[in-house]
């Protein structure tokens, strides 16, 4: 094994680690060695095909159907440098102030949070797209909204130069949407920070990271490694574990080093989601322009959030209901459907986390609470209700048995769609926002502090989606680049305040 | 809606027969259990029925594909659900699910999916995700469904002068 050193090495390469390799910037400028080790590759912009399958395989672990332990749930997070910024849609949202005061941790005041999301709202250029450039699928749940009694709000959204591939979930072929892998770790590296892909980081030891590079297989995407194939142990006086609310707590759980610090793995949380689809009686732009402009947030009333998305192919046929004639028969509408995600804010609870196997693989324990089941039959009779506004002949619900409702019975959505047709195993349930697992808080109830220090060990930090107490209620990333943010600004002032 | 000439593009003539099994390149785990899948897939996808021989082959590559990167257990996991599937046919139908027509499969495996014991609803849910992904990734089955995304965007729809995203200083800034 090979032994290398640095001052800091950071694990992981997405809204975490690309906001703290770039906070460490001034670091590597005045000769401190900062290390990004990302697991996997960093693709070159021809590379993003906007091909369904052949994009999934590369971008997700996975392959975006990563399942939670008993199956009931996939979860999609990205695996490639940038990590999950590169597949998001790019929605950039300020945590809501009721959710961070209910968080109670000491020392983190959201004001301070705000004030950075706005800071990473400026540097990603986030704004609101014109309505020339909203597609009918966004438009329509606009006019829904409008029509059912509710206030739909605009995403604003990170992008520069967007074309409306709609394909921001395959990674944007168009390099316009501005994820850590357009902005933050080109500036890292540019700064001196060094960032090594294909690079897993396989466990902890104290103030070391035990990693192995993999060759660049024959016909697959991505740059090769930077480093020799082989394995590594680099040692740093500081590590930053940024591998999300999965990888992070798994990284420590299979480290003797860290496996029994308390609370660890506690506390996940991702806004269990599925999709709804409409059928209109005509043709409208559904797979052209960005896939997300509109949200309607009922979290604090209601515990669900509802989004305007689209999916490909196959995402579609997965997360209908069913299979067969009327599978089929819905599919073939595909130009004259539109769709809403229905995202419930579930709340953190003791059986649901994040475990391993005895190979050290992360096993994500999940059960939908009556609540949540709860906040997903009321979020999709409000779906239903604003597609019908909406104008839409059919309905797609998940939660109604059988799932399809003609626009005749759309007087009797609340008989239709119940909590008895919740069926895990039956309905498609996914979720892309996971949190949770090294929570911030005091050191008896939690993982982490307010600067993602872990309680009892000085040489570890966090910095991901890992920290956040409970669920965020709203899209996470630019929350956690200000916590990130955070984290990076107290390691400069443990470096003398570079 | 895509025509009925677009759908039937890549449907040949000749239905799937369940009793006799196109030979392709051979398959690691499904051979074994070859007709059996291809039964369900039939039930899944009504199109399926006529898929070629050479198509029924990508299909059950990309089904092999997507489960090699799955642990065993679950590769495993797999071929015994859809064994289990060929034999509760027999004793829900009478029939072996292979020796059912594609209208009682297909109610047979909704009820499957419907079922009280949540491991055959899991199972049922994971065999059709197979059998989606397998399907719906077809860049034929695609175009043929109307999916028309591409890099290109709003301008392979519109004139280029409509399309162009401003840069934030000329959009509207939510930092007001």
């Amino acid at each position: 094994m090979r032994e290398l050193s640095y001052d800091v090495v950071i694990v992981g390469s997405g809204a975490g680690g690309g906001t703290v390799a770039q906070g460490l910037g001034p670091l590597a400028r005045d000769g401190k060695r900062i290390l990004v080790l990302e697991q996997g590759p960093k693709l070159e912009d021809h590379e993003y095909t906007g091909q369904e399958l052949d994009m999934a395989s590369v971008l997700y672990e996975d392959q975006g159907g990563f399942l939670t332990a008993d199956g009931s749930m996939t979860l999609a997070f990205g695996r490639l440098y940038g990590g999950s910024t590169v597949v998001y849609t790019g929605t950039s949202l300020i945590a809501p102030q009721r959710v961070v005061r209910r968080w109670c941790v000491p020392g983190l005041d959201w004001a301070d949070v705000e004030q950075r999301c706005r800071k990473f709202m400026v540097e990603n250029e986030v704004h609101y797209l014109p309505r020339v450039l909203l597609n009918e699928n966004n438009k329509l749940f606009a006019t829904g909204c409008l029509r059912a009694g509710y206030r739909a709000e605009q995403f604003p959204l990170n992008l520069r130069g967007c074309r409306g591939s709609s394909l921001c979930n395959l990674g944007c072929p168009n390099a316009a949407k501005l994820g850590t892998h357009r902005v933050q770790l080109p500036n890292a590296e540019s700064d001196g920070v060094e960032v090594v892909t294909r690079a897993e980081a396989l466990r902890l030891e104290e103030r070391a990271v035990i990693v192995r590079v993999s060759e660049k297989t024959p016909g697959s995407k991505g740059l090769p490694s930077t480093w020799e194939p082989g394995e590594y142990r680099v040692r740093a006086p500081l590590v930053v574990l940024s591998g999300g609310a999965v990888g992070t707590p798994a990284l420590m759980l299979r480290s003797p080093v860290t496996q029994h610090v308390p609370h660890l793995g506690h506390g996940f949380t991702c806004h269990p989601a599925h999709i709804l689809v409409a059928e209109h009686d005509h043709e409208i732009t559904n797979d052209v322009g960005h896939p997300k402009s509109y949200y309607l947030d009922r979290a604090e009333e209601e515990r669900f959030v509802l989004e305007t998305c689209w999916y490909f192919p196959f995402t579609t046929a997965k997360n209908l209901t069913g299979f067969g004639h009327d599978h089929s028969r819905l599919m073939r509408a595909y130009p004259r459907l539109q769709m809403i995600l229905v995202l419930a804010c579930d709340k953190a609870v003791p059986e649901n986390r994040v475990t391993v196997d005895p190979h050290g693989r992360p096993v994500v324990h999940y059960r939908f609470t009556r609540e949540v089941v709860r906040a997903m039959v009321m979020a999709t009779r409000a779906s239903a209700r604003i597609f019908f506004a909406a104008g839409a002949r059919r309905v797609h619900a998940p939660s109604a048995d059988p799932p399809l409702i003609e626009r005749q019975d759309s007087y009797r959505l609340d008989d239709l769609i119940r909590e008895e047709h919740f069926l895990p195993g039956r309905i498609s349930v996914s979720a892309a926002h996971l949190m949770g697992g090294c929570g911030m808080g005091t050191p008896d109830a939690s993982v982490t502090d307010a600067r993602g220090r872990v309680h009892g060990l000085p040489w570890l930090r966090v910095a991901d989606a890992s920290l956040f107490p409970d669920a965020l209620e709203i899209n996470p990333y630019l929350t956690i680049m200000a916590l990130a943010d955070r984290v990076a600004e107290s390691i400069r002032d443990d470096f003398g305040g570079a | 809606l895509p025509s009925r000439r677009a759908i039937n593009s890549f449907a040949p003539t000749t239905p799937y027969s369940a009793q006799s099994p196109d030979s392709g390149p051979r398959l690691s785990l499904l051979q074994p259990i070859q007709p059996i899948f291809r039964a369900v897939a039939t039930a899944v996808v009504p199109e399926a029925e006529y898929l070629k021989a050479s198509e029924w082959a990508e299909v059950e590559a990309a089904v092999e594909a997507a489960l090699a990167g799955r642990p065993p257990e679950i590769r495993r996991q797999v071929v015994q659900f859809l064994r289990a599937l060929e034999y509760l046919a027999l004793v829900r139908c009478g029939h072996r699910l292979t020796k059912l027509d594609r209208n009682r499969r297909e109610a047979f495996l909704l009820k499957i999916q419907r079922s009280r014991v949540y491991k055959l609803r899991r199972g049922m849910w994971g065999v059709r995700t197979l059998v989606f992904l397998a399907y719906y990734t077809r860049p034929e089955v695609s175009a043929a469904l109307g999916y028309r995304a591409s890099a290109a965007g709003w301008s392979a729809r519109r004139p280029a002068s409509d399309v162009r995203s401003p840069t934030p200083a000329q959009g509207t800034s939510p930092h007001a």
